[in-house]
């Protein structure tokens, strides 16, 4: 394995093993939980990286936009009927899959270019965005999670 | 520059990237709400992200726990600074990250220097320290998101 797939690997597990920490305790209840009406959920959060996972970084590995998994419902994210259990596993599967694709990638895939959203630019670069949201969102998770805490003055 | 140092820096310029589109036409006001009284604000994100760039990751490039910048407020956590000033410090800060990984080699990635009250290879706690700039990053678009919500 290239030097740059090994560090895009481990800045993977690094986002994941936050996310394992910050959701060890995580209650059916504080899925759904919100600071205000307007605010976003653990819930949203969780489903939308499990689909980030599962959808977002397959498009980008086969270098197409358009890509759809089979199976992979139209209205995952947020999805209240949901339980946490299933959320979790969903989760550890996109997980593992990411991982065996990053074994399978070469530096030469890495360097082919996409027309994006962020306009052409390196897979590498839109794969670094979809592993970043790891970290991005396990952050807005544990703001979540603080809010709750400090609101209901459990810390 | 090593391989795995170009990499470290690709990640790095990758992270203030995607951070200087996050706070994209942030305004003081912004910076200063909270969701809620007992919430942080963006204001404290920022400082604690200028003090990462400044101070965390300057500290474990140079394997000097104590380092601080010249000029550097020993008070800058406990001190409100304006929005253009902590934008400052982070962009200050990133170039001297980007700067000091770029001049890393293989060997100083993977030497063991203190951190945590222990010893860690140097290339795990720079990925670490970089992976909480996105955290904190997430938390401003969390913040940002529920402040444009609530003003719709």
């Amino acid at each position: 394995m290239s030097g740059k797939i090994e560090a895009i690997k481990a800045f993977a597990q690094v986002g994941f093993d936050r996310l394992e920490r910050a959701t060890k305790d995580l209650k059916e209840e504080q899925l759904d939980w919100k600071s205000c009406p307007q605010a976003n959920t653990i819930r949203w959060l969780l489903t939308h990286l499990s689909s980030e996972l599962h959808s977002f970084v397959p498009k980008i590995l086969k270098g197409d936009k358009g890509y759809k998994p089979e199976g992979w419902p139209d209205d995952y994210i947020g999805n209240k009927a949901y339980t946490l259990k299933k959320i979790n596993a969903d989760l550890d599967e996109g997980k593992k899959k990411l991982m065996k694709s990053l074994d399978k990638l070469t530096e030469e895939e890495l360097a082919v270019e996409m027309d994006w959203f962020y306009g052409k630019r390196p897979k590498e670069a839109y794969l670094m965005l979809a592993i970043s949201e790891i970290h991005h969102h396990e952050g807005q998770i544990a703001a979540i999670l603080g809010l709750e805490s400090r609101m209901k003055g459990v810390t | 520059m090593s391989e795995k140092a170009s990499i470290l820096k690709e990640y790095a310029e990758y992270v203030y990237e995607r951070f200087g589109r996050t706070v994209e036409g942030l305004t003081e006001e912004e910076m200063r709400w909270k969701p809620t009284e007992a919430s942080n604000n963006i204001e404290w994100i920022l400082n604690h992200m200028a003090r990462l760039s400044n101070l965390s990751l300057p500290r474990i490039i140079k394997g000097d726990p104590e380092f601080s910048p010249e000029g550097w407020p020993d008070d800058y956590r406990d001190q409100h600074h304006s929005l253009s000033k902590m934008l400052k410090d982070i962009e200050a800060g990133k170039k001297m990250v980007l700067e000091g990984v770029g001049k890393l080699t293989s060997a100083q990635l993977e030497e063991e220097i203190s951190l945590w009250r222990g010893t860690r290879k140097r290339k795990v706690g720079l990925f670490a320290y970089l992976g909480e700039l996105v955290h904190h990053n997430g938390q401003i678009a969390y913040v940002r998101g529920t402040y444009k919500r609530l003003n719709e």
